[in-house]
């Protein structure tokens, strides 16, 4: 590091590469997001994987994902729901102050709490709540590692099965990204619990014939992976993320031998048939965007339905005044995808895709306006009994959506 | 611990062993040893009380794990009339580690699955120690749907470290078979009492313990990690196992204070080893009291009840500040 330094010590123009200090400003207004916690304070990150020098303001364009190598560095919470939504200052979070009570009145948990509440600005280690991507409502269930390892106990447990509720009463679909390393033992049994809660919420969501994307992040493992997360209607994994159930020196102490290195990489929990596809962090909203809105329409969807031409980022920034973060992901996507492979790849359909979800967006009435306003919605909406389901959801797909029979 | 018997228990063993061999002279020799046997045996049963009282929750941790503890297969033996295990996950193979079948309890099919230990080392090993792999939890999902197919009660009956921690496990998807049975379980339309009788080893045990009814013997345990593992993740030192067993609250006892389990079935002194019939009766009779409650319950209304009952599990508050 001080090596390469060196190198570049004395060169003004490094300094001078902030030529998108414009798009960089409107991005400073919303929650800054975290640094996530591999990518040191300073100018440039070392990449763990390839050992390349990467500039931090390049790596945060790029999504946290090394431009070389691809590698996928962890990110928080708060940066991973300003990469999938649409606008962060539209997104509504939800049971945002619960917190633990330490039911087992575990040693030094109280102390642990508060030392990674301070270094996360996190509660616990789940972000939940309403927001849009490519312009339709979803509910999302974010994890962050950093808080106690993204580990479940009863905030986190709560929190994911009253996002899967509430998705179930507005009739929307989940997006939850998991990062953990299971269920948290400082809560014991009470931990455990949380798995059955959350896989029943789920299930309940699900017999209202509603979509739930399930993402692994690295690591996605045990309690986590044992519950809401192996759940989805569709399940997508993110490049190098270690996914599994029993962990590595538990496997090895009862096998008494060395893991395969790839056992519990995502893709070979891919290629095993645990998940539907490895997506990497680029392409992750744009897949995600695109299988919602396949979910949401009442009338068929085809490539050639949209007039073609222009640029993602081109019609991006017509339709939103916000359009330098989505115009940044593309690129990113394109560099991502040059790096974890061609088979990813989404084709010819990307973006007329794109282009109907807004023009989907408009048609349901939401602008801007609207958008503004969700807590006043849902509260409008939960309030009726949870047997309506105005929004994008359930009455929109063409089925009925009494409660199935079990 | 060696044959059997618990350090913690030696002087009782010993108190016990002069006892006998004071009857067995009282009967060889025709001396009559009556008054020292009472005063013995007064002290023994005073010594029996203080150490079985006050064990700590990592003694009940190596008790349950004792060799001579009965098994999932000697409990079926003893609670029900007849038993016809059933096979396979009709995926993959048969897991020994899981056993399954039909049951009558007191003249009524019931299907009941739960792991197998091994009672000597050659059906561990065949067993895999009872650690199931996710083909035995797909088989148990396979009976319990069938369970609910023609209307039958389920019975569990829990004794599992935990599911395998093993390459092949991983490969078939351990965790994905896990929450599956989860969320297969926990819709299932028909009563499902669940009693873990020895050790409760966090998903392995939950992944086929999601009952209207969870039933736990005295000295069984239950937690989100054994202790072994929680002593090393914590502390990188498994030596501080009872320590973390303490701590993890995971006895019958803390369970039912924490409001997890709904009974607590009590055990001989010294153990269910010591009286496996006792100890079966004692579960037979829990088992049809609480399963004579559920009958009343429509279809539907012992799906909520089991939902209701885990959703209320949490611990948690509104941050005062937020």
């Amino acid at each position: 590091m001080a090596k390469f330094r060196e190198i570049f010590r004395g060169k003004s123009k490094y300094v001078t590469v902030r030529a998108e200090a414009e798009a960089e400003s409107v991005k400073k207004k919303q929650q800054p997001s975290q640094p996530p916690k591999e990518v040191p304070d300073g100018l440039w990150t070392k990449c763990p994987q390839c050992g390349e020098m990467l500039y931090n303001k390049d790596l945060e364009r790029n999504l946290y994902v090394c431009s070389k190598c691809g590698y996928h560095f962890r990110i928080g919470a708060r940066e991973r729901l300003a990469q999938l939504v649409d606008d962060l200052d539209t997104f509504v979070e939800l049971d945002a102050g619960l917190v633990t009570t330490n039911p087992l009145d575990f040693p030094n948990y109280p102390e642990k709490l508060k030392a990674d509440s301070e270094k996360t600005g996190l509660l616990d280690a789940v972000i939940t709540g309403i927001g849009k991507i490519n312009g339709i409502e979803v509910v999302l269930a974010v994890m962050d590692f950093h808080f106690m390892g993204g580990s479940m106990g009863s905030v986190v447990g709560e929190r994911v099965t009253r996002a899967f509720e509430r998705a179930t009463e507005l009739g929307l679909p989940v997006v939850t990204v998991s990062v953990s390393g299971g269920a948290r033992m400082q809560e014991g049994i009470i931990s455990l619990m949380q798995m059955e809660k959350t896989c029943a919420a789920v299930e309940r969501h699900s017999r209202r014939g509603l979509l739930y994307i399930s993402v692994l992040a690295d690591p996605c493992m045990a309690g986590v992976f044992g519950s809401f997360a192996s759940l989805g209607d569709i399940n997508i994994a993110e490049p190098g993320a270690t996914v599994g159930f029993a962990g590595q020196r538990v496997i090895e102490e009862t096998i008494r031998r060395a893991l395969p290195p790839a056992l519990q990489k995502a893709e070979t929990v891919f290629a095993n048939g645990f998940v539907d596809r490895i997506v990497p962090r680029g392409q992750l909203k744009e897949t995600i965007g695109k299988l919602l809105l396949w979910h949401v329409t009442e009338r068929p969807l085809t490539p050639a339905e949209a007039p073609p031409g222009k640029e993602q980022g081109d019609a991006a920034s017509q339709a939103e005044p916000d359009a330098a973060r989505e115009g940044r992901g593309g690129k990113a996507a394109g560099e991502a995808s040059g790096t974890a492979g061609g088979s990813e790849s989404q084709g010819h359909g990307t973006r007329s895709t794109a282009r109907q979800t807004r023009s989907q967006a408009k048609r349901e009435g939401s602008s801007r306006g609207a958008a503004a306003r969700p807590a006043e919605r849902f509260v409008t909406v939960s309030s009726a009994g949870g047997t309506a389901s105005p929004a994008n959801g359930a009455s929109r797909n063409g089925r009925h959506h009494g409660d199935t029979p079990a | 611990m060696a044959n059997g018997v618990f350090e913690w228990e030696v002087p009782l063993v010993e108190l016990e062993k002069r006892i006998e061999e004071l009857r067995r002279f009282t009967h060889d020799e025709g001396i009559d040893f009556t008054e020292e046997i009472a005063t013995l045996e007064r002290k023994a049963e005073k010594l029996r009380r203080e150490i079985y009282a006050s064990m700590t929750p990592w003694q009940r941790v190596q008790m349950v794990r004792h060799s001579k503890r009965p098994t999932t297969l000697d409990y079926i033996g003893l609670i029900f009339d007849e038993f016809i295990e059933l096979h396979g996950d009709r995926t993959f193979r048969d897991d020994p580690a899981i056993v399954g079948g039909i049951a009558l309890l007191d003249g009524r099919p019931v299907t009941v699955v739960g792991p197998q230990k091994g009672r000597d080392t050659k059906e561990n090993i065949r067993r895999n120690f009872g650690l199931p792999h996710p083909e035995g939890y797909r088989k148990a999902i396979r009976l319990m749907e069938q369970a609910e197919k023609f209307g039958r009660p389920i019975i569990t009956l829990i004794d599992v470290v935990g599911a395998y921690p093993g390459i092949e496990a991983e490969e078939r998807g351990q965790g994905v078979v896990i929450a599956e049975s989860i969320r297969r379980m926990s819709f299932l339309r028909v009563p499902i009492i669940s009693v873990i009788t020895g050790e409760g080893g966090s998903g392995g045990a939950l992944a086929i313990g999601v009952g209207n009814r969870l039933l736990m013997l005295e000295n069984a345990w239950y937690s989100v990690i054994s202790p072994e593992m929680c002593a090393q993740i914590l502390w990188r030192d498994v030596k501080r196992a009872p320590e973390a067993a303490q701590s993890l609250r995971l006895t019958a006892k803390d369970l039912l204070e924490l409001g997890v389990i709904d009974e607590v079935i009590p055990e001989p002194l010294g153990g269910a080893h010591r009286g496996p019939e006792e100890v079966a009766a004692s579960i037979k009779a829990a088992i049809l009291r609480h399963l004579s409650e559920l009958d009343r319950l429509s279809p539907d209304e012992l799906v909520e009840d089991r939902l209701a009952r885990y959703r209320r599990i949490g611990a948690v508050a509104q941050a005062s500040q937020a």
